[in-house]
């Protein structure tokens, strides 16, 4: 069974997708990687690209990363969703036990993302 | 003239400490670095004080801040010189990139840093006081401490709880700054989640 995952990130900070990428790449190079600066561009690739795994950021402009979770949903039933943010409120975290996602806590560190790729595993 | 009693005071100040200490906690993270904290100190001041008081004037600040509306509303400002803030970016993305990609990202990478901070201040406060706050995007604004303070309320005569912190990256001596901005109906919404801290059980 092939190892290669497609995983989409969704996150406004461009710094924060360098990050991400940078530490996905080197863990699992094979993974095919594609990246979103909002919930609406995801939405827009998710039409033709299906993710086994997305990360989303919660506070980002035009839509919020709660909200966009439904879509993203109903495009990639399969994928398993999780949130990654800075916001630690216990309300965020209590949200994503109800949307049934993960939640991962930034700073974006090897730590943080191998918490967020242990959902694929 | 607000009066705060002293265990007020003292469930204040624990607040924020707790509450900076995760901050700290996230910078650490991002820069790889051990952070060494201040106590917090709190004042109540006329807005058009508050620059000069802290002795903020004499420097360019690169601050970022951020509207949290919850109990109570805050400004809250991350504020670092602004000489240092390149320096803070190469320890965030690493020795990877050149100087000139590193200065092209500089404003989105201090930008995304004060957005984990402060939000991780503010939701660790959230959390001890169970409640939960709304917050505006995270903006970058570069200038000294007067301009950077003064435009952040609405009258240079509003009265405004500063509550104020230094922290030190101790390896590389970068001095930063936290300062939350109230007016006095903040500051009474403050004070009300403060008794209700106060009087809640312990877990």
């Amino acid at each position: 069974m092939s190892n290669k995952k497609i995983y989409l990130f969704i996150d406004d900070s461009r710094v924060s997708r360098m990050k991400i990428r940078q530490v996905v790449q080197q863990n699992h190079p094979e993974w095919e990687l594609h990246e979103a600066a909002g919930g609406k561009e995801a939405h827009a690739l998710t039409l033709t690209i299906k993710p086994d795994l997305i990360s989303i950021d919660i506070n980002m402009p035009e839509m919020s990363g709660l909200e966009a979770i439904a879509g993203l949903r109903q495009n990639c039933p399969s994928a398993q969703i999780v949130l990654l943010s800075g916001n630690i409120q216990d309300d965020m975290r209590a949200q994503a036990a109800q949307l049934a996602v993960g939640f991962v806590e930034k700073p974006i560190t090897a730590a943080a993302m191998a918490q967020v790729m242990a959902y694929m595993e | 003239m607000i009066n705060l009693s002293e265990d007020q005071s003292d469930a204040l100040v624990e607040i924020f400490n707790i509450s900076i200490g995760r901050a700290a906690s996230a910078l650490s993270r991002i820069v790889g670095e051990k952070i060494v904290l201040a106590v917090p100190s709190l004042q109540f001041m006329q807005a058009n004080e508050a620059a000069e008081r802290l002795g903020l004037n004499t420097q360019r600040i690169c601050g970022v801040t951020q509207e949290f509306s919850g109990p109570f509303s805050t400004e809250a400002i991350l504020m670092f010189p602004e000489d240092r803030s390149l320096e803070i970016v190469r320890m965030m993305l690493g020795e990877s990139y050149s100087m000139d990609e590193l200065s092209e990202l500089e404003q989105e990478a201090m930008s995304e840093i004060g957005n984990i901070l402060l939000n991780a201040c503010i939701g660790s406060i959230a959390n001890l006081i169970s409640s939960r706050f709304d917050s505006t995007m995270p903006e970058v604004r570069l200038g000294n401490g007067d301009d950077l303070l003064r435009v952040s309320v609405r009258s240079a005569d509003d009265t405004v709880l500063l509550i104020f912190i230094d922290f030190n990256i101790a390896a590389r001596t970068i001095q930063g700054y936290m300062a939350f901005l109230m007016d006095v109906p903040s500051i009474n919404g403050l004070i009300e989640s403060v008794d209700r801290f106060i009087a809640a059980p312990s877990a």
